[in-house]
């Protein structure tokens, strides 16, 4: 038993031959002693696993998260989205389609151009939407889009939220031209009214965005554009084409509207799906 | 953190470009290095959430990014190869507009776009358009928005190229000092770029993983290997024979002889000594077919 003692005096002198001065300073030699042979004879019994789940599930709290960043980025909820891109959106893109619309109306209500209110309807419900579409795409035409692949709010996304904005500006701008075409003229026809905006803006804006995604090309707007105006310049020269339109049956505006419809949904997953445009090898 | 490039693949029409990646990144810069086509930007745009794996998959502390979606590309700070930029803005409202599109706070936006514009030496130039930039501005401000985000993972390819000996210096301080919390991948051509900076070095082949270790142990596994010598430019033109043994990595021609490096397993010729290899061995020992230097 002494030689026991004898050996756990030796390991004391030990542990403090090995400690900093600093740690035992205001202790006296014999005082840390004698806490370090007490320290030698006391056993800690080895907890159960109850009390091992019990400090782990007490510690976890502590633990950091599974990605812990230092918070210098916000949840962007749908509504950022928005005012981030109205906040960035071209001004002057507004201006010119309220005008086009605005001027559009005045021709035909003064009788200078277009020659009915429908055919007015039917030529100028796509231009806005024809317009904005390199803002959709203005990322790629800009050479960001790889860059911008990798943010928070993807170039993707962004581009979808403008494509449903502008959908919606356009709309909304070709309500307001019917209501005031409806207004002015008592015979006009709500049904028919709508026909003429509703089926050229679903097909035209379906068939340009799917040229838009196909041509990587700046120019596409122009291209488009160019033909629409075509397009235009036959229905204006020709009253049996607006005529043709106007008195198509249900079944066959149905399956227009569909078409079109469909068109827009293979768009989407053409937008999705695809990758960077530039997938060279380094 | 630790982000695992778990067994990725990344098949285009007929060709491999990644071929099952394996690879484990925690906090540091790791340089990755190899040839054209070796698939570095393949890889780079996998991690940069540009690009979709064929197969495998990346984990973030276990968490698979894809999951994780917009949780993901919130850590990720990307400088592409090559990259525009939107010609109508200033270099400030440059950075506000991506910082909005990481998701900044304005008020934190402005802050962070004014200290990195100081940082990358672009402060003078915050009100000029973006058009104007010169091709080293436009990459300093590509590396500016890499950064506002104080990304977890940072992903660079190329981020020197086009930069003055100066700011390469400075810019490489500058990733040595930020590394300690974050994951850096720095791609690049020019070896001495990540020579000092490097905890560890990825080098890639055709697609497949050569190797990934640290710079030390690559250099160690050289020892013996390099091999330097005088030649007069006489005997220096009639070294074609040694490329059956070595390959020369390095000439350096002094006033009355030629200073020689050489690659090689076994002593080249009679007058060479051994010598410290250097990244640039290591590469060439890597990467070129016997014979294919000189």
């Amino acid at each position: 038993m002494n030689i026991i003692k004898k050996q756990q005096e030796h390991d004391a002198i030990d542990c403090l031959e090995g400690m900093e001065e600093e740690l035992y300073k205001d202790f006296s030699y014999e005082e840390l002693r004698n806490i370090i042979c007490r320290l030698k004879e006391s056993s800690v019994k080895y907890p159960d696993e109850q009390q091992l789940e019990n400090t782990i599930t007490a510690c976890k709290a502590y633990m950091p998260k599974v990605i812990n960043i230092k918070n210098i980025t916000k949840d962007v909820k749908l509504f950022d989205k928005l005012k981030l891109i109205l906040t960035y959106c071209n001004k002057i893109y507004i201006l010119v389609s309220v005008l086009i619309y605005v001027i559009g109306f005045y021709l035909t209500t003064s009788g200078y151009f277009f020659g009915s209110p429908y055919r007015a309807a039917m030529i100028l419900s796509p231009i806005p939407f024809i317009i904005g579409l390199s803002a959709v795409f203005k990322s790629r035409s800009a050479g960001m889009e790889e860059l911008e692949m990798s943010f928070k709010i993807n170039s993707i996304e962004l581009g979808l939220i403008r494509l449903v904005l502008m959908c919606i500006f356009n709309n909304i701008l070709s309500l307001i031209l019917s209501i005031a075409f409806l207004y002015t003229d008592k015979s006009l026809e709500l049904s028919k009214m709508m026909i003429c905006w509703c089926l050229p803006f679903v097909t035209i804006s379906g068939i340009s965005l799917f040229i838009a995604i196909k041509i990587k090309n700046y120019n596409f707007t122009q291209f488009i554009i160019t033909l629409w105006s075509i397009f235009s310049f036959i229905i204006i020269s020709s009253e049996k084409i607006s005529n043709w339109i106007l008195n198509l049956n249900a079944l066959v505006i149905a399956g227009i509207g569909v078409a079109g419809g469909m068109l827009w949904v293979y768009n989407i997953i053409l937008i999705y799906t695809r990758s960077v445009a530039n997938e060279a090898f380094d | 953190m630790r982000l695992l490039i778990e067994n990725v693949s990344k098949r285009y029409n007929d060709k491999q470009a990644l071929d099952n990646i394996f690879i484990e990144l925690r906090e540091g810069v790791y340089g990755l290095i190899g040839p054209n086509g070796s698939g570095k930007t393949t890889l780079m745009r996998i991690l940069a959430d540009v690009l979709k794996p064929t197969k495998g998959r990346v984990l973030v502390n276990g968490q698979d990014k894809t999951d994780m979606d917009e949780k993901y590309r919130e850590l990720l700070g990307y400088l592409p190869q090559e990259m525009g930029l939107y010609k109508n803005f200033t270099a400030f409202e440059f950075l506000l507009y991506i910082s909005a599109l990481k998701g900044i706070e304005k008020k934190k936006a402005v802050w962070k776009a004014q200290e990195l514009l100081e940082l990358v030496s672009l402060k003078d130039d915050a009100k000029m358009q973006c058009g104007k930039f010169s091709g080293g501005m436009k990459r300093r401000l590509g590396i500016a928005q890499a950064l506002l985000n104080d990304p977890k993972i940072l992903i660079l390819d190329e981020p020197t190229v086009g930069l003055d000996p100066e700011e390469k210096i400075k810019f490489k301080n500058t990733i040595a000092d930020i590394s300690f919390d974050k994951i850096i991948l720095y791609s690049t051509h020019t070896i001495s770029d990540i020579e000092m900076i490097a905890k560890e070095v990825i080098l890639l082949n055709k697609g497949k993983l050569l190797i990934a270790d640290t710079g030390e142990n690559l250099l160690a596994g050289m020892d013996g290997r390099v091999w330097k010598s005088k030649v007069s430019e006489k005997e220096y033109a009639n070294l074609n024979s040694i490329n059956d043994n070595g390959l020369i990595t390095n000439i350096s021609r002094k006033k009355d002889y030629m200073e020689i490096r050489i690659v090689s397993d076994k002593k080249p010729f009679e007058n060479c000594e051994t010598t410290e290899p250097s990244y640039e061995d290591m590469y060439i020992h890597y990467f070129k077919t016997k014979g294919g230097v000189r």
